[in-house]
């Protein structure tokens, strides 16, 4: 089902959590809502699942405009960040609560509970109750009480913050598959961002409850809207220097760079990702600086160069090494480069 | 979308905020409120029965009058004697720490009206059953059912929390066999207060109770402590107690078993003793609960009658009545009027009582707790 | 620095006071925990022991001073049993019953009004309109109206409006300061318990006088729900607001009304709580004297008034009432070993992940 949200606002008292949301999720989508901490993540969830009423703007689920509409009637399904299973349920009778409430006859409930449970890999954990499982056993309880009734919306809150790593990589590629399968629309909210990049057909990215881009992933790394997203996006994050455009060149302190085509700014911030920099002799190269520190990360290494008053983080092959203070030119593939108004933080982009 | 079986679980519903809170308001309302001020009316007339029913005639403040400076003034006061130089000098001093202290609080910034209207009412009211306490418990005076049941409150509730917590102490200790020991400091709480009154008559009875060799031994075989004012209090006061230990002990020992055991050890391992882990570890811990147990026995301990009633008839004379007490004999005399007044001022005294043991203890201790 | 005394180096007095190690108490300490227990186990159990030994006693026994050991100082006898079981027979058995039905019905119906407000208080935030307050104030006038034009003076209506409008005014300052909230309507209901029973129950007394329900079942009831209702929603409520608030969502999102939620998912888990207070408030009513003194004369009489009523012109029937006592006990007894079961924590691990 398509889900639509026109100018959502939440306020709690006198302060504003969620500025006008605009947001259309077609049908089948994995959307993934990104963005730090306290941006106002949860808070969209919650309005959309009916769980808190929004203090102005509309939530349409297909056609139907669901703003007033209580949360029963929604037919949405949520895992919570914290599963919320019911402890003095088994896992048979926590997975089977939708349907029961249902008044569906209790064969056909065993039926289904069965076949849930088979998908999320439980069947031998029906009679157990939740404190008798792993983590990892909870979250996927918690998925398979959401499936069972195919809803038209599944929501999710950081289903997998809790985990370790090998565990949540493993849900995730379930996670996805699952969505894939069942083909339901899906709103996931996470401030991980290789969760968002891996799951999610588009990524929403938010902050400070307002919508900062939303795009597939590949675009939101490759072309980002705005200086927040190009920061907030990518790891190492980008490089930035602050500097001037004048006459089709970027100048900065140690720092000369040609873009052609951008009009004359004198506040521009200068963003280029590690992958897209290289160290060269000092000699001629785009910018100049010292090597600050020298990570190896195990298949690569991160060299960070003071250049100007910034720091800006290099990606060498393992093999490199360099002494540290030691004074190094770096280039620049300048297509990868994306410039910045520095006090707005809009894309600054070539004209036409 | 979901299919609502019925109109009603709908209707249901979208009232359950209504539905779910409007039997207790109603219950309230009907049983505790609407009686409240109707036993206001009946504090201010005179209930007489006639020919075929009764008749109330108002008579304004009168019942209270009697009460107080009236023919119900030893009953409900007591007998005044006169306060002695030192008497008057110990109550000095409460005046002056009352001073001091609603100095100290507009001194403090964050004075407000409520806050001290409320302490003046407190100084008052407690300046003045000082004063009342001090004028009827010397030898010439003799206490009244206001001052009788002070006593049970205040000694009753200290003595009660201090056995109290100290068996919650002991039993929070890592010895084998607390549990059993639990079980069974728990069971006097389920005993009817009609039962321990028997009793505790039973027990106190000097020559044919258990104890009777013990007094004998003493050389108090024949002491009848039921004619003396003072041993009768303590009888009823010792079973009452006996009865309320229990309630005490588990809730404190329910806190003092929720405290981190790490916090203890650390302590230990920093060299502190047992009375100061008690006292800047345990005890800050389970001040807020401590606070509200004492709260709560507050509460129950001025409505004491059963014991009283039972174990001593209010005797000897009226030396052990409790103002609940002394209400149902007037209503049995059919003064249904200065029972109500009687009742009035038992919850004036209480009201007063706690909501400044609330307002100026519970909540600082609740306020450091957390 | 002082180096602390090696092992070797300690006298056997310090060894006395000090532990083995740091979770274990010294020996001396040890002893005297055990010996403080030992006495107050013998001070609680002494007098039920008395009770019980008495209830076998023959008049003689007690009349010539005390005897303690059944078989051993005094030959027991099943008599008082007898007496009360056969030879009174129904007049025991009548108030047992009136007992057992008032005590369980107003406690059942104490926890579950109780918890329902409880838990709309945790729950569902209420601002009390001064509408409301007004609705509530009128169907009070009209109470006291019907009860006035059933027969009581008039005065009575006017003084009950006099103080309404007190009640009237005291919310309108409240109101200025701030909105009523949750709490002020919790800390209303739980005031009520500081009302002594003996001020409302005259009113109370006239009132059923009216009805024609003094020494009924049914006025029992209703006043022993009405003096528990403030306790259990002072002890639910706390125990509802550590219930995790994601199960109710979630139950919602799931199509579940609100009283289905308060049923099949607040109620279970509430469990422990649950069991907790109606052992309270059943031992309460179980025992209640007073309300029971005023209300009920024959019909209704509670078995705390049978035991009261052993104090014969004879004097006192210590025996008789022995029995009554421990047959009073027993049944609070097995309801605290049957819900013992429930009244353990830690049904809430696991609810929630970390
Ligand atoms: N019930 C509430 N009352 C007041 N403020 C609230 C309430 N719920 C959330 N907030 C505030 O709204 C803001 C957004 O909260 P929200 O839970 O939506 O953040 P989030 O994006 O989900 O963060 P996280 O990633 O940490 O879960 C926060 O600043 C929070 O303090
Ligand atoms: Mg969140």
């Amino acid at each position: 089902m398509q889900v639509s949200l026109k100018d959502i606002r939440k306020s709690f008292g006198p302060v504003e959590v969620v500025k006008g949301l605009d947001l259309k999720v077609a049908d089948g989508e994995f959307l993934v809502l990104l963005g730090p901490s306290g941006c106002g993540k949860t808070t969209a969830l919650r309005m959309i699942a009916g769980l808190e009423t929004a203090s102005g703007g509309r939530i349409y689920l297909g056609e139907q405009d669901v703003t007033d509409v209580l949360p029963k009637y929604r037919d949405i399904a949520m895992v919570f960040q914290s599963y919320a299973l019911y402890p003095h349920m088994t896992v048979e009778d926590n997975i089977g609560y939708p349907l029961y409430l249902r008044k569906v006859p209790k064969d056909e409930r065993a039926q289904a509970i069965r076949e849930v449970a088979g998908k999320v890999d439980l069947l031998d954990y029906l009679a157990r109750y939740p404190r008798q499982l792993s983590g990892g056993q909870r979250q996927r309880v918690a998925l398979a009480r959401a499936m069972i009734r195919r809803p038209s919306l599944f929501l999710m809150d950081e289903p997998l913050s809790n985990l370790d790593a090998k565990l949540r990589g493993h849900m995730r590629s379930e996670l996805k598959h699952l969505q894939n399968e069942l083909g339901i629309t899906t709103i996931y909210v996470t401030h991980d961002q290789i969760e968002a990049m891996t799951l999610a057909h588009r990524v929403a990215i938010m902050k400070d409850g307002e919508l900062q881009q939303l795009a597939p992933p590949r675009e939101i790394y490759n072309d980002p809207a705005n200086l927040f997203v190009a920061g907030f996006i990518g790891s190492p994050p980008m490089n930035f220097i602050t500097g001037e455009i004048a006459a089709d060149s970027f100048q900065a302190t140690d720092a000369q760079l040609s873009c052609p085509g951008f009009v004359d700014h004198n506040s521009v911030v200068a963003g280029t990702r590690a992958e897209d920099l290289r160290i060269v002799p000092e000699t001629g190269a785009a910018l100049c600086g010292d090597i600050y520190a020298i990570e190896l990360t195990g298949n690569e290494t991160l060299v960070t160069c003071r250049v100007g008053e910034s720091l800006m983080v290099v990606k060498m092959d393992k093999d490199y090494d360099e002494k540290i203070g030691t004074r190094v030119g770096i280039a620049v593939d300048e297509s990868q480069v994306f410039f910045f108004d520095a006090a707005s933080g809009t894309r600054l982009r070539q004209r036409a | 979308m979901f299919p609502s079986s019925a109109k009603f679980t709908e209707w249901s519903d979208r009232q359950a905020p209504t539905l779910l809170i409007l039997p207790t308001v109603l219950i309230i309302l009907g049983l505790s409120i609407y009686p409240l001020l109707l036993s206001l009316y009946l504090a201010l007339s005179r209930f007489k029965l006639v020919r075929g029913g009764y008749e109330l005639k108002f008579v304004g403040l009168r019942n209270f009058k009697k009460l107080l400076f009236g023919s119900q003034q030893y009953h409900f006061l007591g007998t005044l004697g006169q306060i002695s130089l030192l008497e008057w000098c110990l109550l000095a001093c409460v005046v002056v720490a009352f001073a001091y202290w609603i100095w100290r609080y507009l001194c403090s910034g964050k004075a407000g009206i409520f806050g001290t209207l409320g302490r003046l009412i407190t100084a008052t009211v407690l300046t003045g059953l000082i004063l009342l306490g001090l004028s009827v418990l010397n030898a010439k005076g003799f206490p009244g059912s206001l001052i009788v049941t002070l006593f049970y409150v205040f000694a009753g509730v200290s003595l009660q929390f201090l056995i109290g917590l100290g068996l919650a102490l002991l039993c929070a200790q890592r010895i084998a066999g607390r549990n059993f020991f639990r079980l069974i400091f728990f069971i006097p709480l389920m005993v009817t207060p009609v039962g321990i009154a028997y009793a505790f008559r039973m027990l106190a009875d000097v020559s044919k109770g258990p104890f009777a060799p013990l007094w004998q031994w003493f050389g108090y075989g024949d002491f009848a402590w039921a004619v003396d004012a003072w041993s009768a209090r303590w009888v009823v006061l010792i079973g009452d107690s006996w009865q309320w230990i229990p309630f005490m002990f588990i809730v404190l020992l329910a806190a003092l078993e929720n405290q981190p055991g790490e916090q203890v050890e650390a302590a230990k391992m920093d060299g502190a003793g047992g009375w100061q882990i008690f006292r800047d570890i345990s005890w800050p811990a389970i001040a807020p609960v401590a606070a509200t147990v004492i709260l709560i026995r507050l509460i129950e301990a001025f409505k004491i009658v059963d014991l009283p009633n039972i174990l001593t008839n209010g005797g000897p004379g009226i030396a052990t009545e409790s103002m609940t007490l002394h209400a149902f004999i007037a209503w049995r005399t059919q003064d249904l009027g200065g029972s109500s007044a009687v009742g009035y001022m038992l919850l004036f005294v209480a009201v007063v009582t706690c909501v400044s043991f609330f307002n100026f203890i519970a909540q600082k201790t609740q306020e450091a707790g957390t | 620095m002082t180096t602390p005394p090696s092992m070797s180096e300690r006298s056997l007095f310090q060894r006395l006071f000090e532990p083995k190690d740091i979770k274990s108490l010294s020996p001396v300490r040890l002893v005297l925990t055990y010996a403080l227990l030992t006495f107050w186990s013998f001070v609680v159990l002494f007098p039920l022991y008395w009770l019980l030994v008495t209830s076998f006693k023959l008049p003689i026994h007690v009349s010539d001073g005390p005897v303690y050991l059944p078989f051993i100082d005094f030959e027991p006898s099943t008599h008082a049993w007898s007496y009360i079981f056969f030879d009174l027979g129904n007049d025991t058995f009548r108030p047992y019953m009136n007992s057992l039905i008032i005590a369980f019905i107003s406690t059942f119906l104490a926890v579950l009004f109780g918890s329902m407000a409880a838990y709309a208080l945790t729950r569902i935030t209420y601002r009390p309109k001064l509408g409301s307050i007004a609705v509530f104030i009128v169907m009070l006038a009209a109470a006291v109206y019907l009860t006035a034009a059933v027969g009581v003076a008039w005065q009575i209506s006017l003084a009950v409006g006099a103080a309404l409008f007190v009640l009237f005014l005291l919310t309108l300052a409240k109101r200025f300061k701030r909105a009523l909230g949750n709490n002020d309507i919790l800390f209303w209901i739980i005031s009520q318990r500081i009302l002594p029973p003996v001020v409302a129950v005259l009113p109370i007394y006239v009132m059923f006088q009216q009805f024609r329900l003094l020494d009924t079942h049914f006025a029992l009831i209703v006043v022993y729900m009405a003096v528990n209702l403030p306790i259990v929603v002072w002890l639910m409520r706390d125990f509802f607001a550590t219930i995790p608030i994601d199960l109710e969502e979630s139950a919602e999102l799931d199509g579940a009304s609100r009283f289905r939620i308060f049923l099949t998912i607040v109620m279970p888990l509430a469990k422990p709580g649950l069991a907790a207070t109606f052992l309270l408030v059943l031992i309460l009513s179980w025992n209640e004297y007073l309300l029971a003194l005023f209300l009920s004369t024959a019909d209704a009489q509670t078995m705390p008034l049978l035991v009261a009523a052993q104090n014969a012109t004879r004097g006192p029937q210590w025996w008789y009432m022995s029995v009554l006592i421990v047959i009073m006990i027993l049944p609070v007894v097995a309801m605290t070993g049957l819900l013992q079961r429930f009244i353990t924590r830690g049904l809430l691990i696991g609810a929630v992940k970390g």
